[in-house]
């Protein structure tokens, strides 16, 4: 009870913070558009002018909808990238800021303070999907199949991986302060492996194997499933298990990890702003 | 001071604060990887037997990866510009110093070439590392016509130099300048082909990437790198860089002495 | 008495990796608290004297269960500190120095409200808990303004309102008046005095000794992370009675000058402090025998030549007593 009091408490504060300052919502409108028009007008070149490139593709992917398959898999990258650094930089900028102490201080389980302030990165990605979604179906014309109750579900088997991953380098980021490098690291090692532009079975065996540890690769096939191939939820089954399975697993590291850190922190004293 | 002496000691700080994180000489082989990944096996689900049939309807042949590789070492460039030469100021103002090198009589334009010059080089150190990571990885090789192709980006980028006065200015007066930056110059690599031919963007587009120099320099040297057809002949593509040189400076230059003067006259150095 | 906080032993070193480059990196080892115990008693106001870098602030962040001991036991309210840290943290409520430990992009009020979440109040407990710090801290007017604009006084007091949500019988309280002009730290130093009337028990930490003395009923100084003297301030200034202070204020001196003042026979310890601005040299004299030392110190100042601006001759302070026991003064 204390938790939820606490976790929500947290995401209030950091929320009325968020509403008091709105220059961000121009990047929630604005990215969503541009960043996949590299690839769709790539794929547009390498399709051809008579677009007859798209029964090649569609014999590796399983679909002509080319934007669609494209604008999936950036969403998902661009949902875990807000993430990464909203999340994963949390800690670090209340560390900056000089009030993580003040927190600390607190007579409360320090791993509910980390739980709320994941609560902020949500509200940031579903409002990037949200717009995403809509404005991807009014200007870029692409059509979308599935129902509501299908996306969340698509949404929700996603967010243990992805909050597991901020968890992870929140934590981390207390330890060694400067892993700017290695959260770039993460997020390019998600670009190259997961599929972002293309089915993996195009890369090379090692890489699909190493493809399969991240859950964003089966959140990406199952999203694409879902809401281009208009497939049903029973039909991605496989993509969904794995996806959130792999996800609870990176959720239990960040845990445990956090616990580590935690500890850490207290004899060598690097919680404090410097 | 002299304007030589500026330059250098410019120079030799930036060297220093470059090379005190090797991680940014990792980060320089890992970043291809990442950003061209999606393009080179998004390339591989359209091809058929190395070919994309598509693709060399607009360039062609299908040397795909050559030409990624090749938009990103220009945008490489092109971004170097846009964050050193606009950011070079900012940082600067952060650290509180600007406001006593500015008042010394050493000439602001030197300060700003000494930072940029550094990093040009630094660019075209990473450049070289881009193109033997991207030949390992990719499969890119190039023909030897490299010292054309160097002719033709020399005067690209010294063009760009003139525009960075103008992004310059634009930081000295912004707050947030930031967003800003980022967002024109994904724009202006996007409008200039650096990923995709640009004829495969929508009529209006493809008239503003006509009249950007650095559509350009990414066209002719693949033209003379890859040998796929330019859009133009490239005596006249040269001609639209050298010309863009001159506009560039002058718009840079003029943009820069006003937002200097303004600068002064509100006492606004320092104060962000 | 009762004690409220007991400290027994408490040793916190610091290890930091010298990281070379095809070297074998050598661990070096900082004992910025090394052994020390006292005990804080219910009610009372204890106060923390020593210069920075002393070891005070890494002292309260053990107490509050932010730092680890590297050895000892630190209880709060007979709570082990390291067993039991939340349980601890409830009976106390922590200002750190800086004005940073508040959110500045947020009102004075959802500050409050914020930590009165993270203290286990209720939502409606925390809301009439805020008002009414609000009030008694004389900021209600600006309660719901962004507290970013706010004065350096102004935002320690939100600092202080936070510590004060729980209604926690302790108060740790690093370097409060840090950096306030003179008269918010006046008005402060008030107010903390209430809270005393009020049956607090407070631990101050500070590098005033004014300060200190104004304010604690019993006074511990601190040096290098030892505890080196603790008792009344009235106690210690006595304790140092037989040694007599001495101030000058002198033109043309060096210091070499200064220096062969320690020759002199009697004298126990002399600091100066060059005042740029007069050009003067400002000595701090410490010795024994009154009458004659004063002839002596005079006559070996004339003959080199200096002139003697000022001279005082002072009861000894905080200060002095600090400089009789390190042979430092505070403010270095
Ligand atoms: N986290 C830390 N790691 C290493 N050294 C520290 C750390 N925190 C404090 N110190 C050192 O311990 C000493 C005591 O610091 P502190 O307790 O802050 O002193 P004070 O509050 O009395 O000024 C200082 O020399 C400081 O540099
Ligand atoms: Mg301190």
């Amino acid at each position: 009870m204390q938790s939820l009091r606490v976790i929500l408490a947290v995401a209030k504060k950091d929320l009325s913070t968020l509403f008091r300052y709105p220059t961000w919502f121009i990047s929630v409108i604005i990215w969503p558009l541009i960043f996949p028009l590299l690839y769709i007008l790539t794929s547009f070149a390498y399709a051809g002018p008579d677009k007859k490139g798209l029964i090649v593709f569609q014999k590796v992917a399983g679909t002509e909808n080319i934007m669609g398959y494209i604008v999936i898999g950036t969403m998902v990258w661009m949902a875990v990238n807000i993430t990464m650094w909203n999340y994963g930089g949390y800690l670090r900028e209340e560390q900056l800021r000089g009030t993580l102490e003040s927190n600390w201080l607190c007579p409360v389980n320090k791993f509910s303070i980390l739980l709320g302030a994941g609560i902020i990165s949500m509200v940031l990605s579903i409002m990037f999907s949200v717009i995403g979604i809509i404005e991807y179906r009014l200007i870029y014309g692409i059509k979308f199949t599935g129902n509501l109750i299908d996306w969340i579900v698509v949404f929700l088997i996603l967010f243990p991986g992805v909050y597991g991953l901020g968890m992870i380098f929140a934590s981390l980021i207390l330890w060694a302060k400067e892993v700017n490098a290695a959260v770039n690291v993460a997020r390019g090692v998600m670009m190259i492996l997961c599929g972002i532009t293309y089915p993996i079975y195009i890369m090379p065996n090692w890489m699909q194997a190493l493809a399969k540890f991240l859950p964003f690769t089966f959140g990406i096939q199952a999203a694409r499933d879902i809401l281009i191939m208009d497939k049903t939820l029973l039909e991605t089954a496989y993509n969904l298990i794995l996806c959130s399975g792999e996800g609870i697993i990176f959720l239990a590291l960040g845990m445990l990890i956090f616990k580590l850190v935690e500890k850490r922190v207290k004899i060598s004293g690097s919680l404090e702003r410097f | 001071m002299s304007f030589l002496n500026v330059l250098k000691a410019r120079f030799l700080i930036s060297m220093k604060i470059y090379f005190r994180y090797p991680v940014n000489v990792l980060m320089t082989l890992f970043e291809p990887l990442m950003w061209l990944s999606p393009f080179y096996f998004m390339g591989k689900a359209f091809s058929v037997n190395g070919r994309i049939e598509g693709f060399e309807k607009y360039t062609g042949n299908s040397d795909y990866i050559g030409f990624m590789v090749l938009g990103f070492m220009v945008s490489a460039y092109v971004s170097m510009i846009f964050w050193s030469v606009g950011f070079s100021l900012k940082d600067e103002m952060r650290q509180g110093v600007l406001e006593s090198n500015w008042s010394s009589p050493s000439n602001r334009i030197a300060l700003l070439l000494g930072r940029t010059l550094f990093q040009f080089l630094a660019t075209t150190f990473e450049v070289i590392l881009i193109g033997i990571v991207c030949h390992f990885a990719f499969g890119f090789t190039v023909n030897k016509n490299i010292l054309k192709a160097i002719s033709f980006l020399l005067p690209g980028i010294i063009g760009l130099f003139g525009l960075g006065l103008f992004v310059a200015s634009l930081v000295l007066i912004a707050k947030e300048a930031g967003p800003i930056v980022d967002i024109t110059n994904s724009t202006l690599n996007a409008l200039s082909g650096m990923a995709f031919p640009i004829k495969v963007m929508p009529r209006g587009f493809v008239f503003i990437s006509m009249i950007l120099p650095m559509t350009y320099v990414n066209d002719s040297i693949r033209a003379l790198l890859l040998g796929q057809t330019p859009l133009m002949p490239l005596y006249k593509e040269f001609l639209i860089i050298v010309i863009s040189i001159f506009i560039f400076w002058l718009v840079g230059s003029y943009a820069f002495a006003k937002v200097e003067r303004k600068c002064k006259e509100l006492g606004i150095l320092g104060t962000h | 008495m009762e004690k409220a906080i007991e400290v027994r032993d408490v040793k916190k070193y610091f290890y930091s990796k010298k990281r070379a480059l095809f070297k074998k990196s050598e661990v070096k080892e900082f004992k910025a608290v090394d052994g020390v115990s006292f005990d804080i008693y219910k009610g009372e106001i204890f106060g923390l004297l020593g210069p920075n870098g002393a070891g005070k602030t890494t002292l309260i962040k053990m107490i509050t269960g932010l730092l680890l001991p590297t050895e000892g036991t630190i209880l709060v309210l007979g709570i082990d500190v390291v067993k039991e840290t939340i349980k601890a943290q409830r009976n106390i409520g922590t200002v750190l120095a800086g004005d940073r430990s508040i959110y500045w992009k947020l009102t004075a009020r959802e500050n409050l409200e914020y930590f009165g979440a993270l203290y286990g109040l209720k939502r409606k407990e925390a809301k009439e808990r805020a008002e009414m710090i609000l009030e008694r801290l004389g900021i209600s007017e600006k309660a719901d303004q962004i507290v970013e604009k706010f004065s350096t006084g102004m935002k320690q007091k939100v600092a202080l309102g936070k510590a004060l949500m729980p209604n926690a019988p302790i108060l740790l309280l690093d370097e409060p008046t840090l950096g306030l002009d003179p008269q918010s730290a006046i008005n402060l130093r008030e107010i903390i005095l209430e809270f005393k009337r009020e049956g607090k028990t407070i631990l101050l930490t500070t590098h005033y000794m004014e300060e200190a003395d104004f304010l604690s009923d019993r006074v511990a100084i601190i040096d290098s992370g030892k505890i080196i003297a603790l008792d009344k301030p009235d106690n210690l200034k006595k304790s140092i009675n037989e040694v007599k202070t001495m101030k000058l204020e002198l033109m043309g001196a060096s210091y070499e000058i200064i220096e062969g003042l320690k020759n002199l026979e009697k004298v126990q310890n002399v600091l100066s402090h060059y005042n740029q601005q007069n050009r003067t040299f400002e000595v701090t004299i410490h010795h024994y025998d009154g009458e004659s030392v004063i002839h002596e110190i005079l006559d070996y100042v004339l003959k080199k030549k200096a002139k003697v601006l000022n001279i005082n001759v002072e009861e000894p302070s905080l200060e002095d007593v600090f400089i009789h026991l390190t042979g430092k003064s505070l403010r270095e």
